[in-house]
């Protein structure tokens, strides 16, 4: 076998499993504190909810229902909706809520994307805590006030909260549900000890206004500006921190397709904003962030998705030349059929490798639904898809490399 | 950043040590199979031996008694060592996913040899006793591009699982160098891999099912021979 084929399963096993083992230390260390509120020292600062909106007629009442009914005073709650140019009823439920004393109306008259609202609310805003939301998003009524206690540390930058999906119906929600409790979720909280928070998830979360001010705003020109704005504190030198106490719940891609192109748009956003700030990588002064999450992270993928693709090949090849020997005795399927008992000595290392790696993954999740109180039976489905999910990472990042690297145009939507 | 560090430092310590857990696991395993190679390799010796005495005994004592002996014995050997070949094969390979390892070299070449040993054995008995079993030789190697070794091992492993007890079939290595297999190439005057042998007559080159079916079937009849192609 060739060698460089067994170092790549090395490599990306040891890596992997790295990653596995410390997340499982820092779940044990601190499993005390994960769900830890912290009260804030000004009392009920002004914060406002900028809540941009692309034709969510279907979901967008539930977003800012969910908004008024908040357990924050709100006096002291600003609502900024953005439609950005709907072509559905989006405006129009919107200016229903135009009398409201708390919230405040923008019409784009044509589709600008995202950052671009989102810069438009913060430069209506005079408030000192700015939240972004999306339209399909609801949040629980104490989201804000258990998030904005981490802001106490004046190095906190922006504050992430844990995402659920909401109402998982079908097999892919509830797949999803699993990897946005476990991926968006527990993990962001595991990366907020070691200051390696990456994301500041669109459907919910808070950052201090004058950083954002500060740093320019979010990015129009990026795909991924929650993931953007997230690399550029990070740069700035700020802290990103998760409350898992508190909850939003969203909806997610109900089909593969729409799925596909969810994650084509993210996982190509990340590699373009891993390009722009290449710089991080490896700097000492961006910390655990550029010298051990950056390198690791995409290390593991860049591997991975090489492991993936040699393996693929080696198997299908494999296949094909098995297939294409059986013409050589007329096809006489029946003749192979052998019923000896598997041989254990004929086991190979790579099998031991590959059980391993499953068998740490499969420990990652169910501690991660313990210390998350979610119930294993409830969702088992769910557990047993994201288990097997890994083979779809791999399309969507090999469609997202080939995106990024032939410039093909990817859509927000 | 000391917390960190020493995170860090663990988390390398627990994975490293998972790491040596499964290496040395496939040490142990790596142990078993060359455990169970050689007890085979023994149990074939032994009935090697057994062969030969009672070869021994066919000089002194005459054909009649210990031809019956020796007939059984054959049939037993001759799958003992088809089996033996493939899990030679089936160990190096699982283990040369982890390091080359000699040890299956050496025994390749000892199976080849005790392979040669028992043709001339089954030569010898098969005009004394008149034992009907068709004798095959095939020759492999490293075959050029176009060489087919491989599919001509895939489809005379298929035949000799379909008519096993019809016909004697031992495979020789050509890459181990051993001058036992120089000679057998010499006297059947073979220049090209795969080839194949039968009763003396040497067929060089790749030939499928149907082909080989026929050579065979020219040379005896076989339960596999379609009746217009049985030998008259």
């Amino acid at each position: 076998m060739n060698i460089v084929y067994l170092s790549l399963v090395y490599t990306v096993w040891f890596m992997s499993t790295y990653f596995i083992i410390l997340y499982l230390l820092i779940f044990i260390q601190k499993r005390s504190v994960f769900y830890k509120n912290i009260e804030l020292k000004e009392g009920k600062p002004k914060i406002t909810v900028i809540l941009p909106a692309f034709n969510e007629e279907d979901t967008i009442k539930a977003s800012i229902h969910s908004l008024l009914s908040m357990d924050y005073p709100q006096e002291r709650l600003e609502i900024i909706l953005v439609n950005d140019g709907s072509t559905d009823r989006t405006g129009e439920v919107m200016e229903e809520y135009r009398d409201v004393e708390n919230i405040t109306v923008v019409n784009n008259k044509v589709n600008q994307g995202k950052a671009r609202c989102l810069n438009k609310g913060l430069e209506l805003s005079r408030s000192r805590y700015i939240a972004c939301m999306d339209s399909d998003s609801r949040i629980k009524p104490d989201a804000i006030e258990k998030s904005l206690g981490f802001f106490r540390d004046p190095d906190v930058g922006a504050v992430t909260i844990r995402i659920d999906v909401h109402e998982p119906r079908t097999l892919l929600e509830k797949i999803i549900g699993v990897e946005y409790a476990i991926g968006l979720s527990l993990t962001l909280k595991a990366l907020s000890y070691i200051n390696s928070i990456h994301v500041t998830p669109g459907p919910f979360s808070i950052y201090r206004s004058d950083v954002l001010r500060e740093m320019g705003g979010f990015d129009e020109e990026s795909i991924t500006e929650d993931l953007e704005i997230a690399y550029r504190l990070q740069e700035h030198g700020y802290r990103i921190e998760n409350c898992l106490s508190t909850r939003v719940y969203t909806t997610v891609p109900r089909d593969l397709k729409s799925l596909y192109n969810q994650r084509i748009r993210w996982y190509s956003g990340a590699l373009q904003t891993v390009y722009k700030y290449k710089k991080l990588m490896f700097n000492r002064e961006n910390g655990c962030f550029g010298m051990f999450f950056l390198p690791f992270n995409y290390g593991v993928i860049l591997l991975g998705l090489i492991l993936f693709l040699s393996s693929l090949y080696m198997t299908s090849s494999n296949i094909y030349t098995r297939v294409s020997y059986l013409g050589f005795i007329d096809y006489d399927l029946m003749s192979l059929i052998n019923f000896e008992v598997i041989d254990p000595l004929a086991i190979s290392i790579l099998y031991l490798f590959a059980v391993s790696s499953i068998g740490a993954s499969i420990v990652l999740t169910l501690v991660s639904f313990r210390v998350l109180h979610k119930n294993i039976k409830k969702n088992l489905t769910g557990l047993v898809g994201f288990i097997l999910f890994f083979i779809l990472y791999q399309v969507f990042w090999l469609g997202s490399f080939y995106s990024v690297l032939f410039n093909r145009e990817i859509k927000w939507r | 950043m000391e917390v960190n560090r020493r995170l860090f430092l663990t988390a390398g310590i627990i994975t490293a040590l998972i790491f040596t857990s499964i290496y040395s696991l496939n040490l142990i395993l790596g142990d078993k199979r060359e455990d169970a190679i050689l007890n085979r390799m023994e149990e074939i010796n032994e009935e090697f031996s057994e062969m030969q005495t009672i070869t021994y005994l066919m000089r002194v004592y005459g054909e009649n008694i210990t031809c019956i002996a020796l007939r059984e014995q054959m049939s037993y050997l001759d799958e003992k060592i088809w089996k033996l070949g493939e899990k030679i094969d089936s160990y190096r390979k699982v283990t040369e996913e982890f390091s080359s390892d000699p040890f299956y070299i050496n025994q390749k070449k000892r199976f080849n040899r005790q392979e040669v040993v028992y043709l001339t054995m089954m030569r010898d008995m098969k005009e004394k006793c008149g034992i009907d079993q068709l004798i095959v030789l095939y020759f492999y190697g490293k075959c050029d591009e176009n060489g087919k070794c491989d599919e001509q091992s895939f489809v005379l492993t298929y035949i000799n699982k379909k008519i096993d007890p019809e016909i004697a079939l031992y495979s020789f290595d050509t890459d181990l160098d051993l001058p036992s297999i120089d000679i057998l190439k010499t006297i059947y005057n073979i220049t090209e891999l795969p080839a194949i042998v039968v009763e003396d007559e040497t067929y060089e080159g790749f030939h499928d099912r149907g082909k080989l079916e026929e050579i065979l079937c020219s040379h005896q009849n076989l339960s596999i021979c379609k009746p217009d192609k049985q030998v008259k």
